[in-house]
């Protein structure tokens, strides 16, 4: 590995908001940074590969395994906040900007609240300034997009809300705007808030190592394009919500959230209030894919209403409100140069990211995330990467399965193909030739372990590439107005990764029974059903012994986000920590209450737990005893009393950082499709992809989340797009039949299949999936439609106006 | 172009103009009346007049189509407003209910009736996840108006599991991971149910076109169309 | 939802003249459409929020499929789109109006979806649908549609407004010749489908000639005459929800391949139902090839004027105009 000049601008952690600080957390991106800073020895020479984890037979982990919420969720018993209805509760609608920037000069709210059962209301007269969502302000006095929340209502119920909405009187002051990020960027643009120096957010993302310049010299072949990936909504299925009740100094809140306690703890903050007076409960969480992640207006809405008008306040968003509220995942616009010798061997990456953050997301963290991948998937000695983020009158950026990595995937794997036909290699080959199978360049750490290069060949036979794709002669070969392509694309993330906070407790009860005790969502990993097995399997316990808690920031401890593709990894290994601490102890009991019965020394190390059954492994004679008989074992006397020494095992666990290895998950795809070239639509008739997951700990739940990620990895390939009329800043995509979302006649043959490569730091080797399984279509159908039909299409999605205006050009 | 744009001024409603007929009570009326004290309410409730009476013992669901989906046809004509009782047939209970016509079937299913089970993904008849059968056929109840609803035989996920025997759909939705968030879930298993009382044994086919307004962003399309596959066995 | 009052009506009379007392009332069929509409709060000085909510669905016998081989087809106005598409006699004789009817929306707003509000539903133009665009249609003084995001709107006969009509048994219904029986304060009367659409230049703030307290009551459609082929095809993205980038009817007499008479309609490019008479021209006694049909489809599209965004729909629907008629002989 050339050891040139290399760095990575550090973020400032003191200038950033908790959440963003958060994100740079579970995207391993404070990793990075503090790895870099805290010098970890720099070696010349490539980092050691790391030991192996030993590979045992496993008895739960590996087989498929049922839901264990599967009973509530096909009755429709689990709750999920929507169906959170509280006595004497009041319902909140929202009156929101029609204008993409303005000044509110006055804002009457008289006639409305004098509406019978009209109970509160709130407007940006009623926010202290330093209450902030994020942000974002709870009521805006400078409406800075279309949708910012102008006035919350609270009223008997949303008819009577929304008759209370039409009664505000709000004049404006309109102020001009920007859409475009390119646009906004120039110097002259119209500032998206008045308190900007430039639209331009923050020092340039910047990543340099070795010469790109000498590197673009030195280089036979050299492939650019420029690729422009387009604003998307998440639509989690269950809309954005929040429940608020105040019990005198205390605030529960339910809300459907991928992170109870972050909310718990920004909440508190923003009321000035202590962190353990703000409980938050997300049962079930209806889908989130990074959308659910932070704090947002809507919470601090039902927080206020609820104390203004001392009743429970319920705000459910209306799907327009959640197009408006929600983060986005950003538009982003890239220029991706290569530059490869002949044979093929990759010598300079020069990639530069414009994202456009909406108007409350800052910094250039988001457009690197755009560039992360590309720094790290393959041996590159020459780089320069630069990002930045643009401030627009537009919803807020924000994380989505990815953080931008799918489009930065997009952009490089679509170029490879490019080279690939260039260089007249297989796009296979290529990519083979140049994966970095050591480890991070900048921060010198090996990789836990990468497997791409087995998702590739393994791939590749699976999916009959060799006859199945033809050679660069015979693009667009097919006759008929429907014509059929493959695709590939190979990809390595940061998501994934084993990032703290990393908590668990695992309980063992009197009765043998087991409860896990962790705060993560519920979300459909299914996180309870993987946690539960994690320490079944680590106890040697049946899986029908365990329970797992619901995430509530009263009773739960702090397990970090579900996102980021980390529960699996990082909170497994919490909860598998805990069920070691339990383990040990449960060890102990059973020891001693086999040296009283055998009335001889019986160590743990002598003993076997398999089944719930805890065994003398030196002597299979005598009877096995079960989790109950051990807990119960120890006994005291008080006040003459036989009373239990400890009635319930408590394991616990606070897991460390990861700062010996650098994190990546691995994926190749293979994708068929159908290009009519009469009407433009484009079909995917076959799709496969292949996951370096480490470790396989459920595969029934592991395929359903490659399914999902395939099909919504197709819709941003394809379909899904947010579109804003740009004469007036307003959105106009904004329903679920504009934003077009695959369904399921939509919905090809999927394989999945995995690669166990063994992660050094996984619990049982495992890692991530949710994000990869997503960015693992895009560039592999761009590629596919480019065989078939002889068009590249670098801008998404590859709708058949594009389709079709490709074929004329 | 944005100049083009008004503020959201909407002409004031005059309450007077509200008027009250067939004797009945405007809501504004009944509001200023009532007062928030005098709110009736049980099972979770919107805070306006709310009596939830299970009228008849409960009875086996009907899952069976019927051929028709119309209305009950009216024999006198009638304007409604403000708050009217009406009676609901639910999972073979009959509920008396007080509603406004702009109430939905789903807001009052789930809020009145607190049969929460119902799940709104749009609100706006684009992704079914609200679909209850009417009659034994599929509908999204965001759309449809409680008021209309009188006299049909509505079944919703809570009705589907007979003495704590899950229905074959339910058992292979939760056996085939048919699901990830499982919001979508009550609305796909309904949606299912309607299409295996129709067709015995679908092909995939059939199953994507009557599975195809159900949205599941989750996207667990594979396995749910699984999961019909193994119940349509299961069942045959 | 905002509040409403909500009549039940007994017969079309008594619908017709609660329609006359309150200027602001709407008919409710399945309301699958009016109540997207009173939900989304669109209005404008044109387009009042509906206060009054008209039952229809309460009148006895609409909801009915007659076929008989004299009189043709009789479907009562509040028969689902469904049972229209499930009725093994439109399958039969009307194999185009039956896919039209299996075509919109997914199988739920079918189910409660009534032909009659598939016919009468308001067009889909986001601008229309979104709140804070006070267009012509709403009865406001602008288009957005013109200097904005325009890839769906109108190719062909778009002035003032550029909508393309939403429904896909609109053309279907034109190519089949239908008529619309109905009901207003003067009594029944016929409207041929053919002269029931009508631009934005005729009356901008509706779609149709029918006046606010006329109702659609039934449709008719004539006996398919001897060696009649008719078939319908909708261009979309997904399979489902998707109203049609483009859509076509085409319904003639062909005898031994050669094209006697016929209809061709296009839904998704105009702001009525587009009847290609151009087309028609061109195919008339000639025997049908993909030349021919390809003749038809340029005579048809040369009229196009596509927006700054539209024009690939121009390509889409010369395609299906090929890909139409020839299905016919294939
Ligand atoms: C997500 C979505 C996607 C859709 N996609 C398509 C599509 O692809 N293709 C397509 O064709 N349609 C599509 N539709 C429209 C759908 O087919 C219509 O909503 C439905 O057919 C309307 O029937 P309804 O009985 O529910 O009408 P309603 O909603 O009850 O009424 C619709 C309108 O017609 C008026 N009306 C109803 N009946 C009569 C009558 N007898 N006489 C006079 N006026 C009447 C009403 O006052 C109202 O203005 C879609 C709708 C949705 C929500
Ligand atoms: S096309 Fe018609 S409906 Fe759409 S914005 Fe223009 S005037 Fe309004
Ligand atoms: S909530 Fe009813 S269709 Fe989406
Ligand atoms: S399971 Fe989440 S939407 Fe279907």
């Amino acid at each position: 590995m050339p050891a040139a000049k290399s760095y990575v601008t550090p973020l400032d952690y003191e200038k950033m908001t908790p959440e963003e600080r958060e994100w740079a957390v579970l995207t391993g991106r404070a990793d990075l940074d503090r790895a870099m800073k805290e010098g970890t020895p720099r070696s010349t020479t490539p980092p050691a590969s790391p030991p192996a984890q030993p590979s045992a037979d496993y008895a739960v982990v590996g087989k498929p395994q049922k839901d264990l919420e599967g009973y509530r969720i096909v009755t429709g018993k689990s709750t999920f906040t929507v169906d959170v209805y509280l006595p004497d509760m009041l319902y909140v609608r929202v009156l929101r900007s029609p204008l993409p920037h303005a000044k509110i000069t006055s804002i009457d709210t008289s006639k409305a609240a004098a509406l019978p059962g009209v109970y509160g209301i709130i407007t940006y007269k009623d926010i202290p300034a330093q209450v902030l969502a994020g942000l974002k302000p709870v009521m805006a006095s400078e409406p800075a997009l279309v949708g910012d929340p102008i006035a919350a209502v609270a009223a008997v119920d949303e008819t009577v809300a929304e008759d209370a909405l039409n009664l505000i009187n709000v004049q404006y002051q309109q102020l001009p705007f920007i859409v475009d990020p390119i646009a906004g960027a120039k110097s002259g643009a119209p500032l998206a808030l008045s308190n900007l120096q430039s639209n331009v957010s923050g020092p340039d993302f910047k990543v340099v190592r070795g010469d790109v310049n000498q590197g673009f010299a030195s280089a036979d072949v050299t492939v650019e394009h420029t690729v422009n990936t387009q604003d998307q909504q998440h639509v989690a299925l269950e809309p954005h919500i929040a429940v608020a009740r105040w019990d005198n100094d205390v605030l529960t809140m339910w809300t459907s959230s991928q992170y109870t306690h972050a909310i718990a703890r920004i909440v508190a903050a923003t009321l000035g209030m202590p962190y353990s007076k703000v409980r938050v409960i997300s049962a079930f969480t209806g889908g989130g894919f990074g959308d659910k992640t932070a704090v947002y207006p809507y919470h601090l809405v039902a927080a206020l209403l609820a104390k203004k008008t001392m009743r429970p306040v319920r705000y459910e968003l209306t799907r327009l409100d959640v197009f408006y509220e929600g983060s986005h995942h950003f538009q982003v616009v890239q220029d991706i140069k290569l530059g490869f010798k002949k044979d093929g061997t990759l010598v300079a990456l020069q990639a530069d990211s414009t994202a456009r953050l909406g108007a409350y997301s800052r910094g250039s963290g988001l457009a690197g995330d755009t560039l992360s991948g590309a720094r790290l998937e393959y041996n590159i000695p020459n780089i320069l990467l630069n990002g930045r983020g643009v401030i627009t009158n537009t919803s807020s950026a924000g994380a989505r399965r990815s953080v931008g990595e799918a489009s930065g995937m997009f952009a490089l794997e679509t170029l490879m193909d490019v080279a690939a036909e260039k260089l007249g290699m297989d796009p296979v080959d290529l990519r083979l030739k140049n994966i970095n199978e050591t480890g991070d360049p900048e921060s010198k750490l090996p990789w836990t372990s990468n497997g791409l290069r087995d998702c590739i060949t393994n791939g590749a036979s699976a999916f009959n590439w060799k006859s199945r794709w033809q050679g660069w002669a015979n693009v667009n070969k097919g006759a008929g107005p429907l014509k059929t392509g493959v695709g590939f694309m190979a990809l390595a993330s940061n998501k994934g990764s084993k990032s703290p906070p990393m908590t668990a407790v695992v309980e063992i009860n009197v009765d043998g029974s087991v409860r896990v005790v962790q705060g993560a969502a519920h979300i459909g990993g299914p996180q309870r059903t993987t946690f539960a097995i994690i320490a079944a399997e680590t106890l040697g316990a049946n899986l029908d012994q365990l329970s797992v808690s619901e995430p509530d920031t009263a009773f739960t401890t702090d397990t970090g986000i579900v996102a980021g593709s980390r529960a699996t990894k990082s909170v497994g290994s919490a909860v598998k920590a805990a069920a070691e601490d339990a383990r040990a102890q449960l060890l102990g009991y059973a020891a001693a209450k086999f040296s009283k019965d055998l009335s001889r020394t019986v160590n743990p190390q002598d003993l076997a737990v398999t089944n719930g059954q805890i065994s003398l492994q030196t002597d299979s004679s005598v009877k096995p005893i079960t989790f109950a008989d051990a807990v119960n074992s120890g006994f005291i006397i008080v006040d003459g009393q036989q009373v239990p020494a400890a009635a319930t095992i408590i394991g616990r666990a606070v897991v460390p950082p990861v700062t010996q290895y650098a994190q990546q998950t691995y994926a190749a795809a293979f994708y068929e499709v159908q290009v009519n070239v009469q009407t433009g639509v484009v079909r995917v008739t076959d799709a496969m992809q292949i996951h370096d997951v480490g470790k396989v700990i459920n595969p029934l739940q592991l395929t359903n989340q490659v399914h999902g990620g395939s099909v919504q990895g197709t819709g941003f390939a394809l379909t899904e797009d947010y579109i804003y009329d740009t004469a007036t800043g307003i959105p106009v995509s904004s329903n679920l039949d504009d934003y077009k979302m695959l369904m399921i006649n939509d919905v090809p043959k999927i394989t999945a299949l995995f690669v166990e490569s063994n992660d050094a730091v996984g619990p049982f080797g495992a890692k991530g999936i949710g994000e990869p399984a997503f960015m693992a279509a895009a560039a592999a159908i761009s590629n596919a439609i480019y065989y078939a039909a002889g068009i590249r299409l670098t801008s998404l999605p590859m709708n058949p106006k594009r389709v079709l205006e490709a074929l004329k050009a | 172009m944005a100049d083009e744009i008004a503020p959201e001024q909407e002409p004031e409603e005059k309450e007077e103009e509200r008027a009250t007929t067939n004797g009945q009570v405007t809501r504004r009326q009944f509001l200023v009346g009532a007062g928030v004290g005098a709110v009736i309410g049980i099972a979770g409730t919107a805070g306006v007049l709310t009596l939830v009476h299970p009228t008849a013992p409960v009875e086996q669901a009907q899952t069976v189509a019927t051929p028709s989906t119309t209305s009950a046809t009216a024999t006198a004509s009638a304007l409604v407003e403000g708050t009217k009782l009406i009676a609901l047939n639910v999972n073979g209970r009959d509920y008396e209910i007080a509603v406004e016509p702009q109430y939905t079937l789903a807001e009052v299913l789930k809020r009145d009736l607190g049969l929460t089970g119902t799940k709104l993904g749009c609100n706006g008849s684009m992704c079914s996840a609200c679909t209850v059968l009417v009659d034994g056929v599929a509908q999204n109840s965001c759309s449809l108006l409680a008021i209309r609803e009188v006299g049909k035989k509505i079944i919703t996920i809570e009705g589907l599991e007979q003495n704590g025997k899950l229905h074959p759909v339910q058992a292979a939705f939760w056996d085939n991971a048919a699901y990830q968030c499982g919001f979508c879930t009550p609305g796909q298993i309904l949606g299912a149910v309607e299409l295996l009382n129709k067709i015995k044994n679908p092909t995939d086919d059939q199953i994507r076109a009557a599975m195809s307004g159900h949205m599941c962003k989750c996207s667990a399309y594979p396995n749910i169309l699984a999961a019909i596959q193994a119940a349509a066995k299961q069942m045959a | 939802m905002r509040s409403f009052k909500y009549y039940t009506a007994t017969s079309w009379e008594d619908a017709v003249a609660t329609l006359g007392k309150y200027k602001n009332a709407q008919i409710v069929a399945g309301g699958s459409d009016v109540l997207g509409w009173i939900k989304d709060e669109l209005t404008g000085p044109g387009a009042p929020l509906a206060d009054v909510l008209i039952d229809i669905r309460t009148i006895p016998n609409t909801s009915y499929i007659n076929y008989d081989a004299t009189a043709g087809l009789k479907l009562g106005a509040l028969t689902t789109l469904t049972t229209v598409a499930e009725s093994s006699d439109v399958q039969k004789n009307y194999p185009g109006l039956a896919t039209a009817a299996v075509s919109p929306a997914s199988p739920s707003i079918r189910n409660v979806g009534t032909i009659g509000g598939n016919i009468m539903q308001r067009p889909r133009c986001w601008y229309l649908r979104g709140a804070n665009f006070p267009c012509y249609k709403k009865g406001g003084d602008f288009c957005f549609s013109v200097t904005g995001e325009n890839q769906y709107h109108a190719i062909l006969q778009g002035e003032l407004c550029y909508i393309v009509h939403p429904s896909d048994t609109a053309p279907a219904l034109i190519s089949l010749n239908a008529t619309a029986n109905v009901m207003g304060p003067n009594g029944a009367k016929q409207i041929p489908f053919d002269q029931f659409f009508i631009g934005p230049r005729t009356n901008v703030l509706k779609e149709t000639v029918l006046e606010h307290n006329e109702i659609l009551t039934e449709i008719v459609v004539p006996p398919p005459a001897a060696n009649t082929k008719s078939v319908f095809m909708k261009v979309t993205q997904r399979g489902v929800y998707d109203f049609a980038l483009v859509s076509i009817a085409v319904a003639a007499q062909i005898v031994n391949g050669v094209w006697q008479d016929g209809r061709v309609v296009l839904g998704g490019v105009a702001p009525t139902p587009y009847r290609a008479t151009d087309a028609e021209a061109a195919l008339k006694g000639k025997k049908i090839d993909a030349n021919v049909a390809l003749q038809a489809a340029q005579d048809t599209l040369v009229k196009a004027r596509p927006m700054s965004q539209n024009a690939y729909k121009v390509d889409i629907a010369k395609n299906i105009i090929v890909q139409a008629v020839t299905s016919l002989v294939s």
